[in-house]
């Protein structure tokens, strides 16, 4: 058997390639403990709480947007999502609930009812649009860069003309508190509702259809239409996801905040890509894996959060994330080559 | 009488601009092979993804075992019993090889969770019904050629189809291959599966058909039963309507190389891996062949020569001038370039016009005084070009990815022939090209040499090599392993195999993935 | 018998198959429609603004089309603006003039920088720009610590963005300038046919004989030269440098190269298509601005309508099969 003549291998070559598979892992754990070195607050609770829970919005977007990678194409709309979406379902919430006499909006913009029905709007707005992205695509047969492109103006631009550019405020809404700050043993419970997508997710690439499905739509798409996959019902649940994602992203971001900006999530998308890159999945298609992604998303927060406490400033960071993007892409494109 | 296993009756397919098939009737009856053959765009692969329900006929109608049916998508023709290896490659590179079997027909527990172990046992006791042991938990990206083939029939094989279809299985594979698939083709037709055969190799097809069916231009003409009479002339014959003009008449002046310009040498020249120590002398005004299976070497050796890869050792010699080209243009200016075998990957530009395409390494000599273009210049002498090798376009503005593959051919040629170049290589000439623009293109590179010009040319084709070659180079694991010259008894095809399948059974090394 | 022009047959069928052609229709009716609902478009100091502002847009957009038309992309032309915007700005004190060369030279530099990454590197060109984006707009705000400079002192510098040469904006003039030469040198030139080549299929290309690399190189120098001048254009507008100032400009500059019909893949659209969606694109603006539905809504019709020109360009390109 081939898989196991590898482990036969001469000692040298055995921790290289322990190296090389669990790379990300490794530099997680370089990280921590760079962490713990540099700055006496990395480990106290408030910094890991918001480390957790910055994990938990990038990781969210990564995952949506690497599937859509996945199945070779890009969505740029990730961002302008986590300000449309809740903004949306608010505006949506207050006409249907003042059709039966319950004002949610007091004040100028104090949300202040309707949590359950806001929720869920929420992640019916995004995931609809999501698929609509899709659709346009596959459709149209236009590339998903331009359609994602033009929705992320659609979509900011609806923010405000909806919000009026003010944030509307939480603080006065049942439930917004716990739904954002909620701890479980220590751990925030929308970083577990996170690892539980993201383990979701992962099961289900593996150990369903839709793996292959996924997989083969964007490893090589004529060969998945010949085997009779429908492929562009894929591409447009995974644009979907993706934007479900950025909904869930949108809820736990708002919550945490106790209210909606109008410009939230504003160049999320970009970061997102990032993380995928980061991650192992490819601009390709049909490669990398979304456990990648995850430990990724973790990689980026925790560093982003180092340099925070360094005293860096925002400037710093933008540059060190261009030169990240820049460094895991050419990464790749060298681990192609040699292989 | 027994209703046929598939029965097609007045099927007609319309792409935009084209009529693909024009009332075809066919029939295929339990346990016969059956082949297809006829030029590029008679029809053949249209019907055949009819049949798979890549997309529906016009109009016609289907019976499978005298039932009507409509078959819109591929998973239908799956479940009427059609199983397909098309003829561009099918396989998703990053996934396994169980992965690819299964692909859309996965076996599952419980409806929901994949039967990993299940799909395992299942694609390997398929493989090893076809002779064959991969690992099947290798994806498919790091699989040999021949290895991927197997495993693109293997998914067609895996639902046990009571028709199946194979459109040029053939072509990666080596006799020794070639043979064991046919022995198993023929078991599975013995055992009553109908069998549709697609291919190019006309031998081939006679050795292992019960009927041959002969399309041209969206129609069945013909139907051929093999014989020991059935020549290849014959079918040929019926593929394009007339009689095929004899023999290419070649140059068949035999080169005298002791008087003649040396244009080109090589000495030593070694790529690791690929080519080696190849030793050999290119002269003025003569076309050299050189006959290998896939794999020998010959396509890296051409690209070394104009720069497109480097080789790592050894000497090479144009008009007596030591050189290495580090980039494809470098050889250009030294006089070489190289009609590649994938001339839509590495040729030209399809979005773009036939006089740009034709212009694109000559724009130095097309410049006016300003060293802007001379685009008056750059016109007259694309529309040279296309008169003088007979390209059949509607004018030098029409875009090539409207061209036939002939025309596409020539193109490539007639870029280097504006670039004036001195040597020009030239890997499997006709690929892609139907018989009659074969034939043209065959008689513009005889001309060429007359002219003056130096050529190498390889080809899978061995017949193609022997109608227009000086001499035939023989090269077998990277090295040249014999040389025939025309005009001697050895200059024939039975030959010149012979010498090649005879070294190759010697060097069987890595690629032994036989079983029996 | 082969004919070296156009067949008459050909052209018929082309024209109405031609974006330029397409787009220009597009703009007459945007013309004519507008004028008719909001009398003030037709007037001249309107028109004159929607020129210079189609000027500005359009120049970083004839950046972004070079790249797209070696098959590239570059997501970096606001990050240039802005980059190329504050080191030029730091040499006001010196003088107009020395502000505008270094910040013409910063962008070409940059652009060069892009060049480097994509074809050394061999990186896909969307995450390398997409990452210089990122650090050329950190280093903006590095270089200013994030403080605006101001131009009042710059006379020279502003009559660049809001002078006039013979009635006729300074903006309108260096865009069509800059137009016409690389509309030359696309047309005319051998590195012209090369640019198309490249897109096309950059493996034939390099077979062929062109230096791909060198080719792409010069398309990404001119797109940093091209946004790097478009800064100043819009700096002198609000009479001062921020390290912001270009953010989210190179979505409208690759929003505007599409509307002109340059393909995302490579090989297709032509400076004139770029030129005449520049027009467009901002004539729209303009038409929504006058018309009252407020800035946002302007937004929302911007992303709308790129989605619905590029749906319309497949639905013309339609291939064969």
């Amino acid at each position: 058997m081939a898989s196991e003549s590898s482990s036969i291998n001469g000692g040298f070559i055995v921790p290289a390639k322990f190296i090389k598979n669990n790379m990300l892992i490794i530099i997680l754990l370089l990280e921590l403990i760079m962490g713990v070195i540099l700055s006496p607050v990395f480990l106290g609770n408030t910094n890991v709480q918001s480390i957790l829970i910055n994990t938990a919005i990038f990781g969210l977007l990564a995952v949506g947007q690497s599937l859509v990678m996945l199945v070779k194409e890009i969505d740029l709309s990730v961002g302008a999502m986590m300000a449309f979406s809740p903004i949306a379902a608010i505006a949506l919430a207050k006409k249907i609930l003042s059709a039966s006499g319950t004002e949610i909006i007091m004040g100028s913009n104090y949300v202040v009812d309707g949590l359950f029905i806001i929720v869920v709007l929420v992640l019916l707005v995004s995931a609809l649009i999501g698929m609509l992205n899709g659709i346009i695509i596959v459709k149209a047969k236009v590339p998903s860069l331009i359609v994602t492109l033009g929705m992320l103006y659609v979509l900011s631009g609806m923010s405000y003309i909806l919000s009026g550019g003010y944030s509307l405020y939480l603080t006065n809404l049942k439930g917004a508190k716990s739904l954002g700050s909620s701890i479980f043993a220590g751990i925030p419970v929308n970083f577990i509702l996170f690892l539980a997508v993201g383990v979701l997710v992962i099961l289900v690439l593996k150990y369903t259809k839709v793996g292959n499905r996924i997989y083969s739509t964007g490893g090589n798409e004529k060969a998945a239409i010949y085997s009779g996959i429908n492929t562009d019902f894929w591409k447009v649940m995974a644009f979907g996801i993706s934007g479900l994602s950025a909904g869930i992203a949108a809820l736990i971001y708002s919550s945490r905040l106790q209210s909606v900006e109008t410009i939230q999530g504003s160049g999320y998308e970009l970061i997102s890509i990032a993380i995928a890159v980061i991650g192992g999945i490819t601009l390709e298609g049909g490669r990398g894996k979304i456990s990648g992604a995850i430990i990724a998303s973790a990689i980026l927060c925790i560093m982003l959060n180092i340099l925070s406490l360094v005293g860096l400033i925002a400037w710093y960071k933008t540059i060190i994330i261009g030169l990240i993007i820049i460094g895991a892409a050419s990464q790749h494109a060298f681990s192609r080559k040699t292989s | 009488m027994q209703e046929p296993l598939l029965l097609l009756k007045n099927i007609h397919k319309q792409f935009p601009g084209v009529k693909a098939l024009k009332g075809v009737n066919f029939s295929l009856e339990k346990g016969k092979i059956v082949s297809l053959v006829g030029t590029n765009g008679a029809g053949k692969s249209t019907l055949s993804n009819i049949i798979a329900g890549i997309y529906p006929p016009d109009a016609g109608e289907i019976f499978i075992e005298g039932r009507n049916v409509t078959i819109s998508d591929p998973k239908i023709a799956e479940q009427l019993g059609v199983g397909i290896v098309h003829q561009e490659p099918t396989l998703v590179p990053n996934m396994t090889v169980v992965e690819n079997i299964f692909l859309n027909k996965e076996i599952t527990k419980n409806r929901i969770v994949l039967d990993l172990k299940k799909m395992k046992q299942e694609s390997e006791k398929v493989l090893e019904f076809l002779g064959f042991q991969i690992d099947v938990d290798k994806k498919v990206e790091a699989l040999t050629l021949v290895e991927k083939e197997i495993v693109e029939i293997a998914k067609a094989m895996l639902l046990k189809p009571r028709i199946l279809i194979l459109d040029e299985v053939t072509a990666p594979l080596n006799k020794d291959e070639v043979d064991h698939l046919f022995k198993i083709i023929k078991d599975l037709r013995n055992n009553g599966m109908g069998i549709i055969f697609i291919g190019h190799k006309l031998q081939e097809i006679i050795e292992i058909s019960d009927s041959i069916m002969v399309f041209r231009d969206g129609k069945n003409v013909g139907e051929l039963i093999p014989s020991e009479n059935l020549s290849e002339k014959e079918v040929i014959a019926l593929m394009l309507g007339s009689i095929l003009n004899e023999d290419l008449v070649t140059g068949a002046k035999v080169p005298d190389s002791g008087q003649r310009q040396e244009v080109l040498k090589l000495a030593g020249l070694s790529k690791q891996k690929l080519f080696e120590d190849i030793n050999f002398t290119l002269h003025k005004g003569e076309i050299v062949g050189f006959a290998g299976l896939k794999g020998s070497g010959i396509t890296e050796l051409f690209q070394s020569l104009q720069g497109i890869i480097t080789f790592d050792s050894g000497e090479m010699y144009v008009k007596g001038k030591r050189v290495k080209f580090k980039h494809p243009k470098d050889g250009i200016e030294a006089g070489i370039g190289m009609v590649t075998n994938d001339r839509q990957r590495e040729g030209l530009a399809l979005t773009l016009d036939v006089k740009d395409n034709i212009a694109v390494s000559s724009l130095n000599y097309l410049r006016n005084k300003f060293r802007t273009l001379n685009t008056k210049l750059l016109k007259d002498n694309a529309g040279k070009y296309v008169q003088a090798l007979s390209i059949k376009t509607p004018s030098i503005n029409q875009f090539v990815q409207n061209l036939s593959g002939g025309n596409q051919q020539k193109i490539v040629i007639a870029k280097w022939l504006l670039r004036n170049l001195d040597i020009i290589l030239v890997d499997e000439p006709t690929r892609g090209v139907d018989v009659k623009a074969k034939n043209e293109i065959y008689k513009l590179l005889i001309n060429e040499k007359n002219n003056g010009k130096s050529l190498l040319v390889a080809s899978p084709e061995t017949r193609e090599l022997l109608s227009i070659c000086d001499r035939i180079l023989i090269i077998s694991g990277g090295k040249i392993i014999s040389e025939v010259y025309r005009n001697t008894k050895e200059f024939n095809e039975e030959d010149i195999l012979n010498t090649i399948h005879s070294s190759q059974r010697h060097c069987t090394t890595a690629r032994a993935v036989f079983q029996g | 018998m082969i004919s070296n022009g156009l067949d008459d047959d050909n052209f018929k069928k082309g024209i109405l198959k031609n974006h330029t052609f397409i787009l220009f229709i597009i703009l007459a009716c945007v013309m004519i429609i507008g004028s008719i609902f909001v009398p003030s478009l037709a007037q001249k100091g309107n028109l004159l603004n929607v020129l210079r502002l189609a000027s500005i847009v359009g120049l970083a957009a004839i950046g972004a089309t070079m790249v797209l038309l070696v098959g590239e992309i570059d997501l970096s032309i606001g990050s240039i603006m802005s980059l190329s915007l504050v080191t030029g700005g730091l040499m006001v004190g010196y003088g107009s003039l020395p502000a505008l060369a270094v910040t013409c030279l910063t962008g070409i530099v940059l652009g060069i920088i892009n060049g480097v990454l994509v074809t050394k590197l061999k990186i896909n060109s969307l995450m390398v720009t997409l990452g210089t984006m990122s650090v050329f707009a950190g280093l903006a705000n590095v270089v200013t610590r994030g403080q605006s400079i101001f131009l009042y002192d710059s006379p020279l510098y502003l009559s660049l963005g809001r002078g006039y040469i013979a009635g006729i904006p300074v903006p309108v003039i260096i865009f069509l300038f800059v137009g016409i030469v690389l509309s030359i040198m696309l047309r005319y030139t051998k590195t012209g046919k090369e640019i198309y080549f490249t897109g096309a299929n950059k493996r034939a290309a390099w077979v062929s004989g062109i230096n791909t690399d060198k080719i792409k190189l010069i398309a990404y120098s001119i797109s940093g030269l091209t946004a790097a001048l478009a800064g100043p254009l819009l700096s002198s507008q609000t009479n001062r440098i921020t390290p912001i100032q270009g953010v989210g400009f190179e979505l409208s500059a690759i929003a505007v190269a599409v509307l002109g019909g340059t393909s995302l893949i490579g090989g297709k659209g032509t400076v004139i298509g770029t030129i005449l969606g520049a027009l467009t694109f901002q004539l729209l603006l303009n038409v929504l601005t006058l018309s009252g539905v407020g800035t946002y809504m302007e937004q929302v019709l911007k992303g709308f309508l790129l989605i619905v020109i590029v749906v319309v360009y497949q639905v013309i390109d339609k291939p064969r099969r």
